[in-house]
């Protein structure tokens, strides 16, 4: 019997209250993973339901590929250019809806969910009439193409009748043959009902796990890929198991993923390294790689367990990439990303030496921090474009990185003994004192600052700094600067040094004890001795007292490390 | 004199913040005596007047009752097919409970109604015109406020699950059959097909035949098992012996307490737990004698095949992974070989394991005929023992009667 005008009129009413739900539902969903109860505008919904199901017991809906029909008139269409509500029901198989009296809320919601698009990146669901069924709705029914729709897959009709009608004949008489019992055929024996497991038992018997299933399943793809078994699915299998990474990762299952990644990473056999390359660009993707910064931004520690496997699965042109996921990666995350990127430098040489020289300052230290265990003459390449950045602190650490190459320091460093930041300049001094090979060279730099009048103006600390620089380089030039320093004449050296700006004042002689101090040997204890026995002033005698002790106690213990040394 | 140490009281609830089970069977238990004790008394000749009669069982609805709504909020009564749920978990029965929950059962489908629910505590009054309902005098055919001359207030009345239509007794056994043989065929065609190069499985046609199946397990467990007996000529085996094992195991599913969406879970992993044999040449499948060493090797690759043709299909949601899994884990064995790692076989794969080898020892073999029952569990118990779960080993015997 045709719906009543008001009937119509409500039901109407009652499907575009569904549909702006349904367009509300995607924003709710994405804030809650599960809602604890249907949103209000569900509850809307459903009172607009209740309406119209006290006029009538039951509606039903015929489901069109755009539009929801009753009685032959359209009720409800999609939006425009949009897969709305009922597109996506006649995609899924529903060919009709039935609303019966006493429609609750959570089944409005059920449907909703069935007919929501599926989010990207995500596992994605069976067909809608399963989902349907699955859902276990009550007062909700619906309707599909009639029979198992098994000539909808394929199948000729007359061959699905005619095999059927073969295995059917022999099933028949188990349930109506003459000898079967004639009992009612819904009972049940008794204790049936009852299940064999409780509650406890069967959670931990099936644990449900979505991540453990997604972990075996990309496990047995490699394992078919490994043993030669993908075959003409190669390319289905690669698809599957980047869904299922995708999935993990949007879903934050940091371990299944990280045995995904680690099982590929491992991934032996002819078909391995078209198999690791395609999966490997596609986890280069800029917009991936920002999902897995972002993750790590947001505290999955766990992440940094997946990050190894993922970088080393990342093509060799994924340098530019990787740079731009280290500027928001979390600092555990940092070195190794800076790793990931100096090994894939040469994809991106342009935007590296911009890093260094002025990008954010976490980033250059980063990546500065990678170079360890690089060849001295990489490490001071790389660290080269660093000591022009703004930061003292990344200078500072470019100046040690460059330092490992003793020649290209003394091209590179001198300028900095310069700059405006003490930490800087007296961190500098100290790499130059590392520079053994070309000692000379380096104490001439350190000495053309030292005997500026800047210098005088420099705290006691950063002087103290330069002298023992100057000591430690134990260099002809150094040695002579500090002993004239200390006794006013070039004691033992060889007079390479040949004059002073200014005569030598207390201060100075102090600060050539501390220079003299760090120089091991010989030539500067006999220094340091005379300046003690010259026996004023009082100062500068203790001063090299103490210095000459400390280097005895140096001598008669030595170091641990030194310890048994022949 | 020390104090006597009290015991510390049960947990009331569990993490989620909802009553444990055995609060909820004893609230459960407490609300189905009350309301059928009053249902039988407001039924009773004398059932119309107030007192002792109504006075003791009211007072323990509304406690019962009001208990539910402080603890998890809603209050929800459905009884449905022998099966009285509170807040939609089931409520175990004993004897004395069954039968003034049968009583209540009839009481509400003779209203046209499957239960009741509130989500306020309701006064005395409107308990008392609640269970005027289903006396003689009862308005017959009550919406869900009641008798819409006295309608209730706070109480709703829930309408028989309209949506779901069972299939009619008389029917049962030829939809059984016509599920069962859509079954088997779809498995025979889906293996024939995967051998003449088909690229997709035709799953959707199988979740509407699994899910028949499952519903008609529901409605008629004793035909639906007693077909699982239904055995094939040596010869047209394989979709027969993968139908018989979707009926095992959503059986055993029911049996375990699993629900509906699992129990097709399972069902469709048995039925496709064998499609990786259209990997394997039709002869060496119907062979009479002993495997070569080559052959038994390419046998035992096929469920890698299995798990191929399932994720080759780009799915990734649980019942797909599901079907795939146990198409692969239900042929390994539990035990590992020396210095392999510890297989790791999910729940779906432990059923099917089970049931296939419990339907494939007792049917007839080009190589061997069919043993009896007893003699097909002692071989499950004795020679295939580390293939199987031990807890569903011995769960078996009462699934399978």
């Amino acid at each position: 019997m045709p719906l009543s005008p008001p009937a119509s009129a409500a039901l109407r009413d009652a499907l575009a209250t569904l549909g702006r739900a349904l367009a509300r539902l995607p924003v709710l969903l994405d804030t809650a993973a599960e809602l604890e109860a249907p949103p209000d505008s569900i509850e809307a919904a459903a009172t607009a339901f209740r309406e119209l199901l006290k006029l009538e017991t039951k509606v039903v809906v015929e489901v069109q590929p755009a539009a929801l029909a009753c009685d032959g008139s359209v009720v409800y269409s999609d939006p425009p250019r949009d897969a709305g509500l009922a597109a996506r029901l006649h995609q899924g198989g529903v060919r009709t809806l039935t609303f019966h009296r006493g429609l609750p809320p959570s089944e409005l919601l059920a449907l909703c969910r069935v007919a929501l698009p599926e989010p990207p990146g995500g596992p994605g669901r069976d067909d809608a009439v399963t989902e349907l069924w699955r859902a276990d709705l009550a007062f909700l029914a619906y309707s599909a193409p009639g029979g198992y729709a098994l000539q909808h897959e394929g199948f000729d009709a007359g061959a699905v009748a005619q095999a059927v009608g073969r295995i059917a004949a022999r099933a028949r008489p188990l349930l109506e043959g003459p000898g079967v019992p004639r009992r009612a055929i819904t009972d049940s024996a008794p204790g049936e009902g009852q299940p064999l497991l409780d509650e406890e038992q069967l959670a931990e018997l099936d644990p449900q796990s979505w991540p453990e299933l997604a972990r075996r399943s990309s496990l047995a793809i490699l394992k078919l890929v490994e043993q030669g078994f993908a075959g003409s699915d190669l390319e289905r299998l690669q698809e599957t198991f980047w869904r299922l990474v995708d999935a993990l990762v949007l879903r934050r299952e940091t371990a299944a993923l990280t045995a995904a990644l680690e099982g590929l990473r491992k991934l032996d056999g002819p078909a391995a390294p078209g198999f690791k390359q395609a999966v490997g660009e596609r986890l280069a993707e800029p917009a991936r790689l920002q999902r897995a910064a972002e993750l790590a931004a947001h505290g999955q520690a766990g992440l940094t367990q997946a990050l190894p496997a993922w970088i080393a699965l990342l093509p060799q042109n994924a340098g530019v990439a990787l740079l731009e996921v280290l500027a928001r990666a979390p600092a555990a995350a940092q070195p190794l990303l800076a790793r990931a990127v100096l090994q894939r430098a040469d994809s991106a040489l342009e935007r590296l030496g911009a890093a260094l020289a002025k990008g954010p300052p976490p980033v250059a230290l980063a990546l500065l921090g990678a170079l360890e265990g690089l060849s001295p003459f990489t490490r001071a390449e790389f660290a080269a474009p660093a000591l022009q950045h703004p930061s003292p602190r990344v200078r500072l650490e470019a100046a040690a990185g460059v330092g490992g190459e003793p020649e290209l320091a003394l091209q590179l460093l001198g300028p900095l003994l310069q700059a405006q930041e003490s930490s800087v300049r007296s961190g500098v001094a100290h790499v130059l004192s590392g520079c053994g090979g070309v000692a000379e060279g380096a104490a001439a730099l350190l000495i053309d600052t030292m005997d500026s009048h800047l210098f005088d103006t420099r705290e006691r600390e950063e002087k103290a700094a330069f002298h023992r620089a100057l000591g430690r380089l134990a260099c002809e030039t150094g040695f002579s600067f500090l002993a004239t320093r200390l006794l006013g004449h070039r004691g033992e050296g060889r007079g390479v040094f040949r004059s002073f700006r200014r005569p030598p004042v207390e201060e100075d002689r102090l600060l050539a004890v501390v220079g003299l101090t760090e120089d091991a040997s010989l030539r500067a204890a006999r220094a340091l001795e005379s300046a003690a026995e010259s026996g004023q002033p009082a100062a500068l005698v203790q001063a090299a007292r103490a210095a000459l002790q400390r280097r005895q106690a140096q001598w008669t213990n030595p170091h641990p490390a030194l310890k048994g040394a022949p | 004199m020390t104090a006597a140490k009290t015991p510390p009281p049960a947990a009331k609830l569990d993490l989620s913040g909802r009553l444990t089970r055995e609060m909820r069977h004893r609230l459960g238990q407490r609300v189905v005596v009350a309301f059928g004790a009053l249902v039988r008394h407001v039924r009773s000749p004398t059932g119309q007047e107030e007192g002792a009669g109504w006075a003791v069982p009211l007072q323990a609805l509304a406690e019962g009752l009001n208990e539910l709504l402080a603890e998890e909020g809603r209050f929800e009564f459905t009884a449905d097919r022998g099966v009285v749920a509170i807040n939609r978990e089931p409520v175990r029965l004993d004897v004395g409970t069954r039968q003034l929950a049968e009583l209540a059962e009839r009481a509400l489908h003779q209203r046209g109604l499957g239960g009741f629910r509130a989500r306020l505590a309701p006064p005395r009054d409107e308990l008392r015109e609640l269970v005027r309902i289903f006396g003689p005098g009862g308005y017959e055919t009550p919406d869900e406020r009641g008798d819409p001359a006295r309608p209730l207030k706070v109480v709703e009345l829930l309408p028989r699950e309209a949506g779901k239509a069972q299939v009619p007794e008389s029917e049962v056994p030829e939809r059984l059959v016509q599920a069962y043989a859509h079954a088997a065929f779809f498995v025979d065609r889906t293996i024939a097909l995967l051998r003449s190069g088909g690229q997709s499985l035709p799953s959707r046609a199988a979740s509407r035949v699994v899910a028949d199946l499952v519903e008609l397990q529901r409605q008629a467990p004793r035909p639906f098992l007693q077909l699982a007996r239904c055995k094939p000529p040596p010869l047209d085996y394989w979709g027969q012996h993968a139908a018989n094992v979707a009926l095992l195991a959503i059986t055993f599913g029911a049996r375990l307490g699993l629900d509906r969406s699992r129990r097709h879970d399972l069902g469709m992993a048995a039925l496709l737990h064998d499609v990786g044999l259209a990997a394997l040449p039709s002869a060496l499948l119907d062979k009479g004698e002993k495997l070569s060493e080559r052959e038994m090797t390419a046998v035992r690759q096929s469920p890698l095949f299995a798990a191929r043709a399932v994720l080759r299909e780009r799915e990734v949601h649980t019942a797909a992974l599901e079907r795939a899994m146990a198409a692969y884990e239900c042929h390994l064995d539990l035990v590992p070989a020396p210095g392999e790692p510890l297989p790791e076989v999910g729940l779906a794969g432990r059923v099917v394991a089970l049931c296939e080898a419990w339907d494939a020892l007792t049917s007839d073999r080009p190589h061997r005929a069919a043993r009896t029952p007893e003699e097909a569990l002692r071989v499950l118990r004795t020679e295939l023992v580390f293939r199987f779960d031990p807890l569903l080993l011995d769960l078996l015997p009462k699934v399978v009667g």
